[in-house]
């Protein structure tokens, strides 16, 4: 029970900061950015190559720059934050005033050709990341927790809940509250509406690379497909709790994680229906609150 | 064009490239180097149908759905089902015997996907968009899963095999031509009936949904309805599709749908054009073609994931410079025309009030018919109406005045529908309205038109008069699809009022011109025109002379009191006080949600409250 | 065994693209010939082709490299000792990208092409299941090396395997697990055919030895957290732990077993079997056992000879898939040797009554099914490679 908690909770963390991503470009865009789950690739090969002594990219051998742990891990984030920066500027500005259709249709697009990319640079097998040295498993309350899950956990908390301040108190932050409560209105106020959409999808896509570093650390690997499922699994979290919000992205994805981990504990067979679980309490949820948990209805505008 | 003899070789002009590709596509497996591509020209015709299928979706309706290949998978394995596991396995029957076995199958799968398709669109039709595109998306899943662990049913990941070929009787249809032959037959079928479907009021009312939802359902359309059967119309023909496409292979199993199909056949969709009839047909034969010829490639052999990328990089460039695909020809959407002339010699054309008023009137001019009773409207803690009582009587044109932010806007909407009222009634001809349906409101008579113009832009004139007419159009899918003849008749007699109608407004030789291209005036005319379409008791006109300039006004002037004397009421919400003053017989001035006057023009004027209003209390 | 797998080295790529280059141009001279089936092997002259097809591109498609590698090496030797019957071998290779749709576009190829006597290869049983009505139809022979689906037993009398089935080697695993002193196990398996299918028969066996199967788990291809089913295993505390499924699920649940703090013995299955193993599982998978139709340490005089000769071409050890495929093509060759012809079904009907063929793997005959008669080998990580236990 305790330890299934536990498990739960890790996961949850990595789908929770990944759902933040999704949630925080929803707000001020009004689009599902599908592509998230490929920062979160690219995160977590930006800092396994960086970590590296020597890689293969595209097929040909590297010599690897071999950066401490921690530096490597800021070369993750900043790749991601670049690669965020860069299908915004080139897929999702020319399209800003294109129906919510082409947005959605496009942002589909950008995942399926970032993970070719992913897939021509890294090889489309799993690579092995090292795991991080960070000792034994500690005992807690019977259950035995892993080091890199509590850590996952704090960073996940503070990273999410420092993502909130900045939104909540700092002047950017103001800019892109008022970008997306209303564009037109920001604009009129001389905020510049499309630094601030660029700054947020810079600001969401740290968030996903940090949450693809950690996973690709917890379980070893990186891989081009590696953030197709979990992105899924983060979009639904962040539905589930109210597209917009961060606090509710982040608790959606621990609910999706606990879910996940106690139908795989409890249900017979759970763990073979573990991802139709998820998708169920989707499914489940916006039949009864089409809102979702934590979100308001929206009222039609004519 | 004005000749019949030209109208015919214009016609038989556009026949032409059907007829080419007809002939290519009978031809293709004697034309085709071998069996091989025989094969895959069987495969480009399973994604032909497919694509066409969710093209009802994204391209007409405007709906994403991301989800569309489990339709497919679980009219596959109905057949698989029934056939092999019920009447082989359980009931002992010779599999080559079962050849008469196979349309049942197709209505069993016909029906189970489009039952699925009717639950997955259903929760949908209350969430956003981009919720529904998740939420397709996870049903996908759902499916595909539930095909891999359900093994008792579906066999697991070993799948389904021994699926009897195509045939009849004892001969059985095996090789690649014959099944390309009956594969291009279903191909056939579905596109001739969705061509049928496309140019009647449901692929009107499709389109009118993705174009503009609250003006479709100001119409008449049952939005939610429509958007729920453009949900059953895809995933029927996605569930046939895969029923051929199990008896094509005679195996089947869940690596047959990967999730990356879905985006693939959207994006073949979008490549061809989405929206577009012959889009999908384009973009499903190019890019199988271009597959199985990119497999022979070094370049793609050391790196499959070249293809995928370079679809996504291509649906990425058509977004951004030319989102209507390969094939951007737009989609006719009636089969019918009129002559772009006028009324020809000697033809007596009805007069215009049979048109707008068909059904003898009995009510007494007036008489009241549109009561207003202690209406009120709340946004939040924001009073946007407080307390409004007034009647509209027959034979009249109301005016509607206040100053900006008086409520005029909201009394609209609430009269039409679009919002509910938060308390107060609304009585039309004797029966309560408040509380229906824009769509409903619109049916029982009551039509309106919008502050700035909504019309389908997308959309020739005479297609948006024919959205209007869509309450006496409507009928059954299959009905459209079999092109009976009482629904062209029927749609003829409709093209035929619109043209008097849009003579009527003054737009008359614009009728072919496509909404999006005419001149904000006779977007005015043919928003009102439309309106009339749909035969209504009482227009509500909102601010129609917005924009336009004194001479044009003059006009519209005489044309809504030209309307009143054909026989339908108006309220009319105006700025401009003269037109106003001039065609009211009556009006109501609002102020801060109440209504502070009413009376003739002349009583109006006069009111020493409607002066404060306007001038403010310094006055 | 064999659904899926990975890792295409750059080097063996360039080998294979320019192989499949030399493939395309025959194959496209094939085409546009367009010769018909039915005339198929009655020109007595010319060159014999064999049509290779396996899935050679993404993420599964070091399995289909690994057994060309095998075909070329025994294509080449054939050709060097003069040929069949004076005529040489050539191949005709297609990929079928892994996708069962692509089953029967390739098989419609090979049966187009009248050269062609008999087809190796096939990485997916899904694929071949598909792909057997269309050489059903032409009379095409199969021998396949990596598909090891029970459903493929029986299901066409062209269709013939040199790689054992999961029930037989998932029985052989149950059995050589009991005997080495595992009494109770914990099973892990990959919820599809390959998983299933071999850990019913090696519970099956285990149990009737005597042992107990403590639980036993399904997860699907591409899980990567295990903790939860970990946990559920270990709650019983069984001896040891049976994993049914490929490297990249065996390996986290080998590092998540010794995260957790167990030390017990892992069993795996031949879907295991890959250098990538090591590589993402690193310590955690030292001493796991597993098994295959081929150690390169065998020790054999035929699987020396081949060792070296493989060595001697690839610059490494071959794989047991490579080892599968050479044998397969040799089989071929004998058959069509026997037959005395290249036509379709006289070679067929020769590999039918192909009888203790003496390959690198062992001796090779089919039973009724198409199946293969043999032993299995069990290895044993030591050191971060494969040895026979």
């Amino acid at each position: 029970m305790t330890q299934t908690l536990i498990n739960g909770l890790a996961v949850g963390g990595i789908y929770g900061l990944l759902a933040v991503s999704f949630s925080v470009v929803y707000g001020v865009l009004g689009m599902v950015n599908f592509a998230f789950g490929e920062v979160f690739m690219f995160g977590a090969f930006g800092a396994l190559v960086a970590s590296a002594a020597n890689t293969q990219i595209a097929g040909a051998d590297f010599a690897g720059p071999a950066l401490p742990q921690w530096a490597a891990i800021g070369v993750g984030l900043l790749v991601g934050a670049l690669v965020g920066l860069l299908i915004e500027r080139i897929a999702y500005k020319p399209l800003r005033n294109a129906p919510i259709l082409s947005m959605l249709i496009t942002a589909i697009a950008v995942s399926m050709l970032l993970r070719a990319v992913g897939t021509f640079l890294f090889g489309a097998s799993q690579s092995p990341v090292p795991a991080p040295a960070l000792g034994d498993a500690i005992s807690v309350l019977g259950a035995r927790v892993q080091p890199i899950d509590i850590v996952i956990f704090g960073v996940a908390v503070l990273a999410t809940a420092a993502f909130w301040a900045l939104v909540r108190f700092s002047p950017i932050g103001r800019a892109i509250r008022a970008t997306a409560q209303d564009k037109d209105a920001a604009r009129l106020m001389g905020i510049g509406v499309d630094k601030v959409i660029s700054t947020t999808f810079v600001l969401g896509s740290i968030m996903a690379a940090l949450a693809g570093i950690l996973y690709s650390q917890k379980y070893g690997f990186a891989a081009a497909g590696m953030g197709f499922l979990p992105g899924l699994k983060a979009l639904v979290a962040a539905v589930l709790g109210g597209i917009g919000s961060i606090p509710g992205a982040f608790v959606g994805g621990l609910v999706i994680g606990l879910v996940e981990e106690f139908a795989a504990g409890y249900v017979p067979q759970g763990s073979a229906y573990r991802d139709v679980i998820a998708f169920g309490v989707l499914v489940l949820v916006l039949w009864l609150r089409p809102q979702g948990l934590l979100g308001r209805r929206e009222v039609q505008k004519v | 064009m004005t000749t019949s003899t030209s109208a015919t070789s214009s016609r038989l002009l556009r026949l032409i490239p059907p007829a080419v590709l007809a002939i290519v596509a009978l031809l293709a497996p004697v034309l085709l180097p071998g069996d091989r591509w025989v094969r895959v020209a069987a495969l480009a015709l399973i994604y032909i149908a497919l694509a066409s299928g969710l093209n009802i979706l994204v391209g007409l309706t405007g709906l994403l759905d991301l989800g569309f290949i489990a339709f497919f998978i679980v009219g596959a394995y109905t057949t698989a089902i029934l056939t092999v596991r019920l009447f082989v396995d359980q009931l002992g029957f010779d599999p080559d015997s079962l050849w008469w076995l196979f349309p049942v199958s197709l209505v069993a799968a016909l029906l189970l996907a489009g039952i699925a398709g009717a639950i997955i669109g259903y929760p949908t039709l209350r969430a956003r968009g981009d919720y529904l595109a998740i939420m397709t998306l996870a049903f996908g899943e759902i499916v595909r899963i539930v095909s891999i662990n359900w093994i008792d049913l579906t066999g697991g990941s070993v799948g389904i095999r021994n699926i009897p070929p195509f045939g009849v009787g004892s001969v059985e249809l095996v090789s690649p031509a014959a099944n390309y032959y009956v594969v291009l037959a279903m191909v056939v079928v579905i596109l001739v009936a969705l061509a049928g479907v496309v140019a009647s009021p449901v692929g009107r009312a499709w389109v009118a949904i993705r174009e503009d939802e609250l003006v479709a359902s100001s119409m008449g359309i049952r939005t939610r309805r429509y958007k729920l059967l453009a949900y059953v119309c895809g995933a029927s023909i996605a569930g046939v599709t895969g029923v051929f496409f199990a008896h094509m292979q005679q195996f089947i199993n869940p690596d047959s749908f990967t999730l990356e199909d879905n985006f693939i056949v959207l994006s073949l969709v979008i490549l061809g054009g989405a929206g577009t009839y012959w889009g999908p047909v384009v973009g499903a034969t190019l890019w199988i073609f271009f597959q199985a010829i990119a497999r022979d490639w070094t370049i793609v052999q050391e790196h499959p994931e070249f293809r995928t990328g370079f679809l996504a990089l291509i649906v990425i460039v058509l977004m951004i410079l030319r989102p209507g695909g390969i094939v951007s020809r737009r989609l006719k959407l009636t089969r019918g025309s009129t002559p772009a002339e006028t009324k020809p010699e000697g033809v007596i054309m009805p007069p215009v009030e049979n048109v707008i008023t068909p059904a003898a009137d009995s009510v007494a001019p007036g008489t009241p018919v549109l009561v207003v009773d202690g209406v009120g409207r709340t946004f939040g803690g924001l009073t946007a109406l407080g307390s409004v009582s007034f009647e509209v009587r027959r034979g009249e044109i109301l005016g509607l005045m206040g100053p900006n932010g008086a409520g005029k806007s909201t009394l609209l909407n609430v009269l039409s529908g679009v919002t509910k009222p938060s308390r107060g009634t609304i009585t039309f001809r004797g029966e309560r309205i408040d509380g229906l349906e824009s769509d409903r409101v619109s049916v029982r008579g009551i039509a309106r038109t919008f502050q700035t113009v909504r019309l389908f832009w997308d959309m020739t004139v005479l297609e948006n008069m024919l959205v209007g007419a869509h309450e006496r159009l409507r009928g059954w899918v299959p009905a459209f699809a079999l092109r009976l003849p009482r629904h062209r008749h029927d749609e003829s007699a409709a093209l035929a009022e619109a043209g008097i109608l849009l003579e009527f407004a003054g737009v008359g030789e614009r009728r072919n011109d496509r909404a999006s291209s005419l001149s904000y005036d006779a977007q005015r005319r043919v928003e009102i025109a439309r309106a009339l379409m749909t035969r209504p008791s009482i227009l509500l006109l909102d601010e129609p002379a917005a924009g336009m300039n004194e001479s044009e006004t003059r006009e519209l002037a005489s044309l809504i009191t030209a309307i009143r004397d054909a026989g339908t009421d108006i309220v009319l919400i105006e700025h401009d006080m003269d037109l106003l003053m001039s065609v009211s017989d009556r009006i109501v001035v609002l102020d801060h949600g109440e209504v502070i006057a009413s009376g003739t023009p002349d009583e109006v004027r006069r009111e020493p409250a409607v002066l404060e209003a306007y001038l403010g209390s310094d006055a | 065994m064999i659904r899926r797998t990975s890792g295409a080295r750059p080097a063996r790529r360039l080998l294979v693209a320019g192989a499949a280059v030399a493939a395309l141009s025959l194959s496209l001279a094939a085409c546009s010939s367009d010769a018909g089936a039915s005339d198929a092997g009655s020109s007595s002259g010319g060159d014999i082709a064999l049509g290779y097809t396996a899935t050679l591109t993404g993420d599964f498609a070091s399995y289909g490299l690994e057994m060309r590698e095998g075909v070329d090496l025994a294509v080449e030797q054939i050709n060097a000792a003069g040929g069949i019957d004076g005529r040489q071998v050539t191949i005709v290779s297609a990929d079928d990208e892994g996708s069962p749709a692509n089953g029967p576009v390739v098989a419609q190829q090979f049966c187009d092409d009248s050269s062609i006597a008999a087809v190796l290869g096939y990485s997916f049983s899904s694929v071949a299941l598909a792909a057997l009505p269309v050489y059903d139809q032409c009379g095409l022979p199969v021998v396949a090396s990596a598909v090891t689906s029970p459903e493929l037993t029986g299901a066409s009398s062209v269709f013939f395997r040199d790689v054992f089935t999961d029930a037989y080697q998932g029985a052989a695993m149950g059995e050589h697990v009991y005997d080495g002193g595992t009494k109770k196990v914990a099973v892990l398996y990959q919820q599809d055919d390959y998983g299933q299918g071999v850990s019913e028969a090696f519970s099956t066996a285990f149990e009737e030895a005597g042992g107990t199967v403590t639980s036993s788990q399904a997860y699907q291809l591409g899980t990567v957290d295990f903790a939860t089913l970990i946990n559920t295993a270990l709650a019983d505390s069984p001896d040891g732990v049976f994993i049914g499924g490929f490297y990249t699920e065996a390996a986290k649940i080998a590092t998540q077993l010794r995260s957790s703090g167990s030390d017990l013995p892992i069993y795996g299955t031949d879907g295991a079997v890959s250098p990538d193993l090591v590589s993402l599982g690193g310590d955690s998978v030292e001493g796991m056992t597993v098994y295959s139709a081929f150690s390169a340490a065998a020790g054999t005089p035929a699987a020396t000879d081949f060792v070296a000769a493989f060595n001697e071409k690839f610059d490494k050890d071959p794989s047991s898939w490579a080892a599968l495929a050479y044998d397969a093509t040799n089989v071929v060759a004998q058959a069509i040797t026997d037959a005395g012809s290249t036509d379709r079904a006289d070679v067929a009907t020769a590999l039918a009554a192909i009888d203790g063929f003496a390959g690198v793997t062992g001796d090779i005959s089919f039973d009724d099914g198409g199946d293969r008669l043999g032993e299995l080998v069990f290895l044993k990580v030591d050191g971060g490679a494969f040895v026979a236990e």
